[in-house]
């Protein structure tokens, strides 16, 4: 299941640019985790982007979860992310949002998007 | 019966576990046990690091009923550490002796917590602080009244003053959140006899608690959320209460947190009945046949709440377990409050 969804208050769907870059963050044991480029997964609590990228969430846990972001301009939710759902959340506008699982609110993860 | 030994503790969990395949089972008893170990250290933010003069300035915040629109009504009037830090009724009274719409919870283990209030509408403890002393249904102070109260109480300046040093008018309803909120991350239940199972001290605890444990984290699946040493990960579920209060919906409006409240912590759970958000259940044994089988079957109930078809005997295994983490607390004193 994939879905994209933008973080903006504005709710359009990107595409993602040529430049965007994929941030992959998995949902295990409930906590965020990132995932490196070599498939290498380790918890975290502050994710620095650039304006444009995307993150991208999959539920390997075993047990629904829910996304929400809030903060400044961004608001979005993903209301229920079933373990193997995959989600992407465009980022077009900079600032600082707190990303949580309004199921499980230990789980929570910092973002913020530079120029 | 003899003993379980580790091996065969170790199988009867296995057995649990292949024969429900509970999700957050796990077949290794010393890292589930590692699990639950009491944590060494109370954690205190950043924002509001602990000193014992906020700590002092917080108690005697906590017992002053002068802190309310009657001037009898104390934040420990209902969250009595006599009962476990709440007050043992199904629902809490409030202003006027009116009943309020939930029960009230034990701040017991609260520096833990992630969220606050049974809907977890506030994010600290601090901001959680004000709400009942403020509320016009709990304690009914208006805050700036507060604070020209205890600028009126000459007795409380020296005790803002030591406990906000850089501050050159401590007395604030900031300052007031940061007292009450460090006071209340020391209220700590003690060591229980699960706590010295758990450092090896094998006949701690009786054969049927150890059953229950098992069971606790294998076919009744309570551990999906009543997990970690104080027994709550903090999430939020419907877990089937039949009644209207729809909960974390109303300050969340997502169909999923219909009728969700709070995983409350399980320790001292004996002695806090009545039980649930709405104090509708009176025993432990009537909480375990509510998880069984007695739960309301809606969209929005849990996916972590399903028909266990629990034994009798299996059942009083999870009771017995359950009383395992009563720990004999130390007296708590009542400070002499300024005038």
């Amino acid at each position: 299941m994939l879905r994209i969804i933008s973080a903006t208050f504005a709710f359009f769907v990107t595409v993602g640019s040529a430049f965007a870059a994929d941030h992959t963050i998995i949902q295990k044991d409930k906590k965020f985790f990132h995932k490196n480029a070599a498939g290498e997964l380790k918890t975290i609590k502050n994710l620095e982007i650039k304006k444009g990228d995307n993150i991208v969430f999959i539920n390997e846990d075993k047990i629904a979860h829910n996304v929400y972001g809030k903060g400044g301009s961004f608001k979005f939710e993903i209301p229920k992310q079933v373990t193997g759902q995959k989600d992407t959340i465009g980022f077009s506008e900079t600032g600082k949002t707190k990303i949580r699982c309004a199921i499980h609110p230990r789980m929570k993860l910092n973002v913020k998007v530079t120029d | 019966m003899p003993p379980l030994s580790l091996k065969k503790f170790t199988l009867y969990c296995l057995f649990s576990c292949l024969l429900t395949a509970p999700s957050h089972a796990s077949t290794d008893i010393e890292a589930l046990k590692e699990s639950y170990k009491r944590p060494k250290e109370i954690p205190f933010p950043e924002e509001n690091p602990y000193s014992k003069e906020k700590e002092i300035l917080g108690k005697m915040l906590y017992f002053d009923p002068r802190l309310s629109r009657s001037g009898v009504m104390s934040c420990a009037t209902c969250h009595n550490p006599s009962f476990d830090w709440g007050d043992g009724l199904p629902k809490g009274i409030g202003d006027f002796h009116k009943e309020l719409g939930r029960k009230t919870p034990t701040i017991l283990n609260l520096a833990w917590d992630e969220l606050f209030f049974w809907d977890g509408r506030a994010e600290s403890l601090e901001e959680q602080a004000l709400g009942p002393i403020e509320s016009s249904a709990e304690m009914g102070m208006p805050l700036n009244a507060m604070i020209e109260n205890l600028e009126n109480i000459k007795g409380y300046a020296p005790y803002f003053e030591a406990a906000f040093p850089d501050e050159k008018n401590p007395i604030t309803k900031e300052n007031v959140a940061k007292a009450i909120a460090t006071f209340e991350r020391t209220v700590i239940s003690g060591t229980a006899p699960f706590d010295e199972w758990i450092e090896g001290k094998e006949d701690a605890i009786s054969e049927e608690a150890k059953k229950g444990f098992a069971l606790f984290n294998g076919k009744a699946n309570c551990a999906a959320c009543h997990s970690g040493w104080n027994f709550s990960d903090n999430s939020f579920h419907d877990i089937g209460i039949p009644d209207k209060d729809l909960g974390r919906y109303k300050v969340f409006e997502l169909d999923s947190m219909k009728h969700a409240f709070k995983t409350v912590g399980l320790r001292n759970i004996e002695r806090r009945g009545p039980y649930m958000h709405d104090g509708s259940v009176k025993t432990l044994k009537e909480v375990v046949d509510h998880y069984n089988d007695g739960f309301v079957e809606r969209p929005s109930l849990s996916d972590d709440i399903k028909k266990l078809n629990l034994t009798e005997d299996e059942k009083n295994a999870i009771v017995a377990f359950m009383k395992t983490l009563t720990s004999k607390d130390p007296e708590v004193t009542v400070p002499v409050l300024p005038r």
